[in-house]
């Protein structure tokens, strides 16, 4: 069979498999050629369902448990980077306040 | 919804092929609306799409989505642009489902869907309206057959070896044509198309014998 008997014979199935389309599916293109004409917002794809429950389910864990880094040591980089803080913070208010730590003095002896 | 009745005897921009159908006058295609244009290609989209996808519930998806982007986007275009403007459309979302799914396959597990022996398009029940009536069963069970194994070995091809035969093949498209719809040179539409013939030729020889 030459390769012009072949392509024809194939799109004569083709066109036969067009027509055998089932009424269940010409309905649902009857009601998607309705949907597009007037325009009507379209149901999302499942995928898209998918990816935007992924990222809410990153995004809640992400907020319940923030990121935590550890040196190699163990020792939680968080908690370093805090503690020069508070410290530098006791000694600007022990430093500034040293009247009120007067009747402190006075008490003890 | 919109005004989509087109006016007749506009001469078309696009009308740059001189075979195949593309030498259609506007007064001489099947369509002269919107509405009418996607009730005559509706059914041969949504089996491109379903055998590209194997799956009837995405070629449905594909099929809808390529219409409301036509309507939304061209609708203003003339009646003999609009063919080869679904067609543009229909191929990209089916490039896109493919993106998709390799995509979910990365993040999930593989999920090819596998078209088992008993999952023919059509049934019996297809074929019932016509065999009633008709003397020749047995010529349409090898219809059906063939049908069924062409179906078959297309879902096996490469995508665009699928998006070159069916274009050229089924739609009638030339080279020039079908190049400019997979927007891709004629030297490579013509390679994926006889390596599908090829391929189908192949496959179905060995199937029969």
């Amino acid at each position: 069979m030459t390769d012009s008997s072949k392509r024809t014979s194939f799109q004569k199935d083709l066109e036969v498999l067009e027509k055998m389309t089932k009424p269940k599916d010409l309905f649902r293109l009857a009601n998607a050629r309705r949907m597009a004409l007037e325009q009507q917002p379209r149901r999302l794809p499942n995928f898209y369902w998918i990816l935007a429950t992924i990222s809410s389910c990153f995004f809640i864990s992400f907020m319940l448990f923030p990121i935590e880094s550890v040196t190699p040591n163990g020792v939680n980089q968080t908690v370093l980077n805090v503690e020069p803080q508070i410290s530098q913070n006791q000694e600007f208010v022990m430093a500034d306040d040293t009247d009120f730590y007067y009747w402190l003095d006075i008490y003890d002896e | 919804m919109r005004d989509l009745k087109f006016v007749k005897n506009q001469p078309s921009s696009s009308n740059q092929g001189n075979s195949g159908k593309s030498t259609l006058s506007a007064l001489e295609l099947p369509y002269s609306t919107l509405e009418e244009f996607l009730k005559y290609i509706e059914r041969r989209a949504f089996h491109m799409a379903k055998l590209s996808t194997r799956q009837i519930d995405d070629a449905h998806d594909i099929v809808q989505e390529a219409m409301y982007k036509l309507i939304e986007k061209y609708a203003h275009k003339q009646a003999l642009d609009w063919k080869p403007l679904f067609f543009t459309i229909l191929n990209s979302k089916i490039t896109d489902y493919y993106r998709r799914n390799s995509i979910k396959d990365r993040i999930f597990f593989k999920s090819k869907a596998i078209t088992t022996e008993g999952d023919y398009y059509l049934d019996w029940e297809s074929y019932s309206a016509t065999a009633s009536g008709t003397s020749e069963p047995d010529a349409q069970f090898l219809q059906q057959r063939n049908i069924h194994e062409l179906s078959r070995c297309i879902e096996q091809l490469s995508h665009r070896q699928k998006q070159a035969f069916m274009m050229r093949c089924w739609e009638g498209y030339s080279t020039q044509e079908t190049a400019n719809l997979m927007a891709c040179s004629e030297g490579s539409v013509k390679t994926h198309y006889s390596r599908a013939i090829s391929k189908l030729k192949n496959t179905l020889e060995v199937n029969n014998d």
